[in-house]
């Protein structure tokens, strides 16, 4: 099939349309999983100069091809790629090209290929040799390949720990020497056929001509088909040993290029770099995967096509070799004009920059209200006090946000929630440092905050702490990563931003950390050594002077590795660490300030510049990366200094929109267009709800006073409420660990929790306090909001809130009177009642009198007494007393169902006379309510 | 009463006298208040519990204690105690005792400072206890609430502070925080390194005014005990040199803080002492409060760094055996010393550190003469450094000393005592399981321990004995064997010993090596961790320190019977003597074992056993004497945490094998 052309077919979501060709454009599709969709068409327009990559090439050997790439340069600076738009022409026969651009050899020799687009022309220049020379198929470089590009050898077939349907092989091709014994060796070599190579089960299997479990992956004219025939027909050689080994790729376009709609394609072009200095086009063997499909996706051959407007990164893998590239999609929004827009620091320069290339508006400021509450809850975690909501929002300074700033940055409670993220990420608990530890750890972490110890500082204290855990609690970090393994997968993620999990077992099947950077990382932290002493609870953390790590797979001891810089030769000869430590601190570090700032970045706008903010890799790239970049230098400048890049972010107009988007941003979720309203954390949620209602939490042993976003450890209180509300268990070092989303279980708590009612219920609380001391409703109702939503309300909204006070008080005063008339009828029937019981008692004393005269009592005491005849008054002087029955006796004498039905109708009766509301109760109710709601508001609910 | 009710009431009543043995003991919580002022008479108030009188009190310290008086509840005593006025400030003992046995000891402070309470409502800044600057607080941790004590102090005073818990068994861990007077943190003070979880601080007033001193623990819990001393005492870490040699003069540097005085002490040391430690007091020149610390000492000459020794090249050359003292003066330091060895001599080298208050912990490494490690520490759970070698040759061996991990400074100093020759010590086994708080009931009289021998060298027998001064009491199985590691030791107390009584008793072994009688104490250093596990480094006080008390007789698990009081034998043969055990708790299955006493001299004997018959074969040499003479059986049996003895005196009559046909044919008779 061809690659290119009228009868190519593309995929994209299942549909299947038909192709079409436009005047002067050409229209081209995909295969993607059986289905094919339309590519738009490339309307050329007017270039200024075209380009042809590459200009020269050698292509040796009749297996290689040659994937050419067209960029067209236009007057305004804009570039389109035109290589599935260009004609093509060879001067000579012995290349053919097809209409995508790609080459193929025919007979050595030089030719010209000729690039047409619009009026202009390119030349590349194409040398063909060796095409009567014999090239067998490489093993690792053909049949690996091959079989990594049909996807056969990855994590999810037969590139598991266990393989699949008992064909097991290297996860992506790591394991070349494993692949060999599998594919050459086990079960007798039965996979394949060097007679009859088609009938190889290598091939009918994944042809699905045989059954197989993962379906259809390979179709008779995919290259990897033929490499692989090739590859058996030949006698399934493996690679000679002093065959050329390739040493790295150069992907095309390497630099970040930007397609402004109509351009939307970019054909990629992969060249492999060999060891002899030879280069081979790998374009249609490499793999390719995007990092945001909503923006771009990319087909088998390496053509990505763009859909939305955005950045996203395409990776290129060829074996253990991955690049990547960053394509920026902008399209035209009707509407849609860049207003200049001031800025208060580099921070809003390159966020502008970045919506602006990407056509979208900033959103305005926020308020001052809105700011206040939004800066408390970022920067010491709580809500402002009314007083502190007043003083601000009375300051009209132009600097009043910056000086608020400032004030919240230097109070102690900053150091105490800053001290809570740590600890989530450090895993501070009780279980991982013991109890005395946990304290002594999480007041190091609290006063490295507070003294805003430099973050190299940091680093350096916790990555080479020795020594006592209690005297030094920064030697705790080795205390919760309990080995070599913990400890290279904990710093990485912590201070690389990379998750090497995969990397112990194999190398990372979509990044470029091998196994070999793992263990090479290991070498650092080998030595590490915990001893315990003579004090309870204590651990005593060192280095040994020895102990190398050995690589698993190959055997290999492993030389400390960093990235970037690669092996560490010299080394502390006291502590690997201090090297460690020494490379991530250096200026030269592309990752150390970058994690932090970043890091600090998601802390205060909810969402990393890198998300997730420890995932740092090629295939997540950062929404802006020239404003990573800024950040990360501008801390290295200021001495690793954590409070300025906070200050620094703070106060930019970024951080401080609005919210509320624009027609312009709606649909922006990581540019930073608009504010990033998110749930208040579970510690936050619960110290909000304290603050409002004025009735602090107390947790079991620790002081009274020490709020949620203060506590040392999850593990040294149990509260329902904060695990509802997602508060991490500190069992990783990942920030995904706490949730944040919402859930049915805290709408319960909201709705119907504990927490919530008594606090709202509570004599003590803020609007009780208010009423006690003579308060106005119009007062209490200003103050409750200030402190829930750090503002006063609205007039709407306090109409609505008295009007409920008022309505409230009138549909309670009715239920009132509603209620006394119930009463009267449920005093009438208790009575009624009580007379029948009476009787009933009356009846049961009667069986104390003789059987005989029981109806000449019972007519005695019921005949009036001037028409008893003597003997019925004798009867009644005598025994009239069985009638007197008092509640009590009533109680003690009747049956046990009898009393207990007089008990309950009691009750019912008290019950009600007791929901009978006094004015002052109507009123608190209705304030409850008020509260209540206030707690219920999306406004107070999220940090907007 | 049926005969069936009887005896089960009896059997109940004996288990439950077993069990409560131990269970039923007194205790002691804290005292009041918990310092003595050296010299003067202090009444103290000490509560408890199972304080049933009349109860007597004994402290290993030299502490005066008269006019005991117990409370009705038995909850709580008074009594007066002086300390003597050459006391040094530290950390001493207290025990009581009554007819149910032994209390735990508690621990006090022997100190310069006055004593004042916590008043219990200083829970805030506002209602801080105002307290002078010269002073210790006694007081209890509550919980979540910290206590404030407000001093008032001038521009530029200095005052030390320091918060004595842990040392006194408290299981609390304390923080020490000074605030002004508007509540801001200026100092905070968690572990200070070498103390453990207690801590220290020296403080600046930056002006005049008042200052608060806050007191937490570190985890919030409530009720252990502190002791706050407030005062102008130094804050030091260690002595240095660490140790000093018996019945030398030798001054000792501290290292510390406390204005820039450099502090020392000439001392005189003794020729003897109890232990291997003695405490010392330390104060300013012109200082009224003390610091307490600790030195070592013993027979060993010592010998202190020269520096520069940090390179191989500079080793400081010194003879062996002896004790090297030094600081670790920077990051990195590692210092040198070297001595010659003979071929085959044996070195024990054991590195200490932190139990004086250094911040180190020493490592240690033997280079012999080609630069070759030839021994180093193993590092284990302990916080004491060692190892032994024994010289392949002769030739000039290195001792490099260092932190473990490379840390420096002033408070870095150790003392590494390098002895040489055969050598062993002694330790009570089973430690963790062993308790050395011992009630023992009237007529059981006994107790039992495992004492462990660990030999470096020392082939020969180790003999144990009561260490002196202490109680004479009879001991069986008093030698660790040629050859072995261990001995069940019992010890006897007087057959008219009464409830109430109480014995403290040391164990100390004898064994004659190289011409030498060398005398080590048995240690019960990891028993005193097991139940005061916060008490890192026990006091040589209480080290080795077994509290018996004689409590109320219960019924015995065993008896003996002997057919025979008076036995005759002939000089020069065998007189079998048997003895029937029979177990009065059916749940006693093991053995006894039978010591004899008083035997004539030429005579032993040999025990065999067969099910519960025991037979004591009385062997005497043919030169043996004639006449009577009665031997003392001892027989001693354990059971369920009791060690219970019985004893049987015998009449031998011995005779010559040319005495009066009467005598053999008695003889052939008894036998």
């Amino acid at each position: 099939m061809q690659r290119y052309g009228l009868n190519i077919r593309y995929v994209l979501a299942g549909i299947t349309v038909a192709l079409a060709v436009t005047s002067g454009t050409n229209r081209a599709d995909e295969e993607v999983a059986g289905s094919t969709v339309p590519l738009e068409s490339v309307i050329v327009g007017v270039p200024e100069r075209l380009e042809v990559f590459p200009e020269e090439f050698i292509l040796s050997g009749p297996r290689q091809k040659l994937q050419l790439i067209v960029t067209a340069h236009y007057a305004d600076g804009s570039i389109q790629d035109l290589t599935r738009a260009s004609e093509f022409s060879v001067t000579d026969a012995n290349v053919s090209v097809s209409e995508g651009g790609v080459i193929a050899p025919k007979s050595d020799g030089v030719s010209s290929v000729i690039v047409a687009a619009g009026d202009l022309t390119a030349e590349a220049r194409i040398e063909v040799v060796g095409q009567n020379e014999s090239h067998p198929v490489s093993f690792q470089y053909g049949t690996l390949v091959a079989l990594s590009k049909q996807g056969c050898n990855s994590g999810a077939c037969h590139g598991s720990p266990s393989g699949k349907g008992g064909f097991r092989m290297s996860l992506r091709a790591f394991d070349s020497k494993l692949d060999e014994y599998t594919l050459l060796r086990e079960e007798f070599g039965r996979r394949t056929d060097a007679l009859d190579p088609e009938n190889s089960l290598l091939l009918l299997k994944p042809l699905m001509k045989v059954s197989h479990g993962g379906g259809l992956k390979l179709n008779a004219h995919d290259p990897a088909y033929t490499i692989l025939r090739d590859w058996i027909s030949e006698g399934c050689k493996t690679d000679p040993k002093d065959a050329p080994t390739c040493v790295g790729i150069r992907v095309t376009p390497g630099e970040n290029r930007v397609l402004i709609r109509p351009a939307h394609t970019q054909q990629m072009c992969v060249l492999a770099e060999f060891s002899d200095g030879s280069t081979r086009d790998v374009t249609e063997l490499a793999v390719y995967s995007t990092s945001d499909t909503e923006v771009a996706h990319v087909t088998r051959g390496g053509l990505v096509i763009g859909k939305d407007r955005g950045e996203t990164a395409v990776i290129v893998r060829y074996l253990e070799f991955i690049e990547s590239t960053i394509l920026t999609f902008v399209k035209d929004i009707d509407g849609y004009e860049w207003r200049t827009q001031p800025t208060n620091n580099f921070v809003d320069t390159l966020t502008h920059a970045k919506l602006q290339k990407l056509r979208y508006l900033p959103s305005d400021l926020c308020t001052d209200e809105e700011f206040l509450r939004r800066v408390y809850l970022d920067l010491v975690g709580s809500l402002p006090s009314i007083e502190e909501a007043e003083q601000f929002l009375s300051d009209s300074s132009e600097d009043n946000r910056e000086k608020l700033v400032t004030r919240l940055l230097d109070r102690p409670e900053y150091g105490k929630f800053w001290a809570l993220k740590w600890g989530d990420i450090l895993r501070l608990t009780k279980g991982q440092v013991g109890e005395d530890g946990v304290h002594k750890y999480h007041r190091w972490i609290e006063h490295a905050v507070t003294s805003n110890m430099p973050y190299d500082e940091f680093a350096r204290e916790l990555l080479t702490a020795s020594g006592s855990t209690l005297e030094n609690p920064a030697a705790n970090f080795f205390r919760t990563t309990k080995d070599m393994n913990d400890c290279v997968e904990t710093v990485s993620q912590i201070f690389l931003g990379a998750r090497l999990q995969c990397a112990k077992c194999h190398n990372h099947p979509f990044e470029r950390w091998t196994q070999d950077n793992y263990y090479g990382m290991g070498a650092f932290f080998n030595r590490v050594q915990r001893k315990k002493t003579r004090r309870p609870d204590e651990l005593f953390v060192w280095s040994a002077p020895t102990g190398d790590v050995t690589q698993p797979r190959t055997g290999q001891t492993m030389e400390p590795w960093v990235p970037v810089a690669g092996n560490v030769t010299e080394l502390s000869d006291i502590d690997r660490r201090q090297s460690f430590a020494d490379w991530l601190t250096t200026d030269e570090n592309p990752f150390f300030a970058k994690i932090e700032v970043n890091r600090i970045w998601s802390h205060l706008l909810g969402r990393g510049i890198v998300d997730p903010v420890d995932d740092f890799r090629e295939s997540n790239p950062p929404s802006n990366g020239p404003l990573l970049d800024a950040l990360a230098q501008d801390f290295v400048e200021h001495g690793f200094d954590r409070k300025h890049v906070i200050r620094t972010i703070v106060n930019s107009r970024t951080y401080q929109m609005s919210h509320r988007p624009n027609d312009f941003n709606r649909d922006d979720s990581k540019y930073f267009s608009h504010y990033w309203p998110r749930l208040l954390t579970a510690e936050q949620m619960l110290d909000a709800i304290c603050h409002v209602t004025g009735i602090e939490e107390t947790f079991e042993s620790l002081p009274t006073g020490m709020k949620a976003t203060q506590l040392p450890a999850p593990d040294l209180v149990n509260h329902e409420f904060l695990k509802v509300f997602g508060q991490p268990e500190r069992q990783t070092v990942c920030e995904c660990e706490r949730a944040t989303e919402s859930n049915l279980g805290m709408a319960i708590q909201f709705l119907n929790g504990p927490l919530i009612h008594n606090k709202v219920r509570d004599s003590a609380n803020r609007f009780r306090t208010l009423v006690n001391s003579g308060k106005s409703d119009q007062e209490i109702i200003t103050a409750l909001n200030i402190a829930a939503l750090s503002r006063v309300p609205t007039s709407e909204e306090m109409d609505a809130e008295i009007g409920h006070v008022a309505s409230k008080k009138m549909q309670l005063e009715e239920e009132n009177v509603r209620l006394h008339e119930e009463i009267e009828l449920a005093g009438q029937s208790l009575e009624e009642l009580k007379k029948t019981l009476r009787e009933r008692v009356f009846e049961i004393r009667l069986l104390t009198v003789p059987e005989a005269i029981r109806t000449d009592v019972r007519g005695a005491v019921t005949t009036a007494e001037e028409a008893r005849t003597d003997v019925q008054a004798y009867l009644v002087a005598k025994l009239g007393s069985l009638r007197d029955v008092t509640d009590e006796q009533l109680l003690k004498e009747l049956p046990e169902e009898q009393q207990k039905q007089l008990t309950e109708s009691a009750a019912s009766f008290a019950k009600l006379k007791d929901s009978v509301m006094s004015p002052e109760n109507i009123r608190l109710v209705a304030l409850e309510d008020i509260c209540w709601v206030l707690l219920n508001r999306n406004e107070f609910l999220f940090n907007h | 009463m049926p005969l069936l009710f009887r005896v089960l009431v009896t059997f109940s009543g004996v288990c439950f006298v077993v069990a409560g043995l131990a269970q039923g003991q007194p205790s002691l919580s804290n005292m009041a208040p918990q310092g003595l002022l050296p010299g003067q008479t202090t009444n103290v108030t000490i509560r408890g519990d199972n304080l049933t009188k009349p109860v007597q009190l004994w402290s290993p310290s030299s502490i005066k204690i008269e006019e005991i008086t117990v409370a009705d509840d038995s909850k709580s005593l008074t009594c007066r105690m002086t300390a003597g006025s050459d006391c040094p400030i530290g950390i001493v003992g207290l025990v009581a005792a009554n007819v149910s046995g032994v209390t735990n000891p508690i621990l006090l402070m022997v100190d310069d400072l006055d004593s004042v309470a916590d008043n219990t409502a200083n829970h805030s800044i506002a209602d801080a206890q105002e307290v002078p600057t010269a002073i210790a607080v006694d007081g209890v941790f509550d919980g979540p609430k910290s206590d404030f004590y407000r001093v008032s102090l001038k521009g530029g005073q200095l005052i030390a502070v320091e918060v004595v818990s842990q040392r006194i068994a408290s299981l609390l861990d304390p923080v020490l925080r000074v605030l002004d007077a508007k509540g801001n943190e200026l100092m905070i003070m968690d572990d200070s390194p070498g103390f453990g979880a207690d801590c220290h601080l020296l403080f600046q007033a930056a002006e005049s005014g008042d200052y608060i001193l806050e007191v937490r623990d570190n985890r919030y819990r409530r009720g252990g005990t502190y002791r706050m001393r407030i005062g102008d005492f130094p804050i030091l870490t260690s002595p240095y040199p660490m140790g000093g040699r018996l019945g030398a003069t030798t001054q000792f540097r501290f290292t510390g803080q406390h204005s820039d005085e450099p502090l020392s002490l000439i001392k005189y040391l003794p020729v003897t002492v109890a232990e291997n430690q003695l405490a010392i007091s330390v104060k300013r020149s012109d200082g009224v409060s003390s610091a307490m610390a600790k030195i070592a000492v013993s027979e060993l000459p010592e010998f202190t760094e020269t520096e520069p020794n940090n390179h191989p090249e500079d080793g400081v050359f010194v003879t062996v055996p002896c004790a090297v003292s030094g600081v670790l003066n920077t990051k990195n330091d590692q210092d040198h010393f070297e001595f010659a060895l003979a071929k085959g001599q044996r070195i024990d080298c054991v590195g200490e550190s932190r139990r004086y208050g250094s911040h180190a912990l020493v490592h240690m490494q033997l280079i012999d003469a080609a630069g070759r490690s030839v021994a180093e520490t193993s590092i284990n759970d302990s916080d004491d450094s060692q190892f032994t070698y024994t010289a392949a040759d002769a030739g000039v061996f290195r001792l490099a000393v260092r932190d473990l991990i490379y840390r420096g400074g002033e408070s870095f100093a150790y003392r590494v005592a390098i002895r040489t020759g055969a050598d062993y010590s002694l330790t009570l086994k089973h430690a963790d399981k062993t308790t050395v708080r011992v009630p023992v009931p009237v007529g059981d009289r006994a107790l039992a321990l495992t004492v462990s021998a660990q030999r470096r060298g020392y082939a020969g027998p180790i003999r144990l004995k009561i260490r002196e001064p202490g109680p004479e009491l009879d001991l069986y199985n008093q030698t660790i064997p040629a050859g072995k590691d261990e001995t069940r030791l019992y010890a006897v107390i007087p057959s008219d010993s009464k409830e109430g009584e109480f014995w403290p008793l040391r164990f100390v072994g004898i064994a004659e090596i190289d011409g030498r009688e060398i005398q080590r104490a048995v240690t019960t250093e990891a028993t005193v961790r097991s139940t005061i596990p916060q008490l890192a480094y026990p006091y040589p006080w209480l080290d080795g320190l077994f509290t018996v008390g004689v409590v109320a007789a219960v019924e015995p698990f065993f008896a003996m019977t002997c057919e025979a009081a008076e036995h005759t034998i002939v000089s020069g043969s065998q007189l079998p003597i048997p003895l029937k055990l029979e177990r009065r708790d059916k749940e006693f299955k093991g053995a006894v074992q039978v010591f004899a006493d008083r035997l004539p001299v030429g005579c032993r004997i040999d025990v065999k056993s067969e099910e519960d018959v025991y037979t004591v074969t009385v062997s005497c040499a043919g030169d043996v004497p004639e006449g009577n003479q009665t031997a003392r059986l001892v027989v001693i049996g354990e059971h369920s945490g009791r060690t219970q003895t019985f004893v049987q005196d015998v009449v031998l009559r011995i005779v010559r094998p040319d005495a009066p046909s009467e005598g053999k044919e008695s003889a052939e008779t008894a036998g």
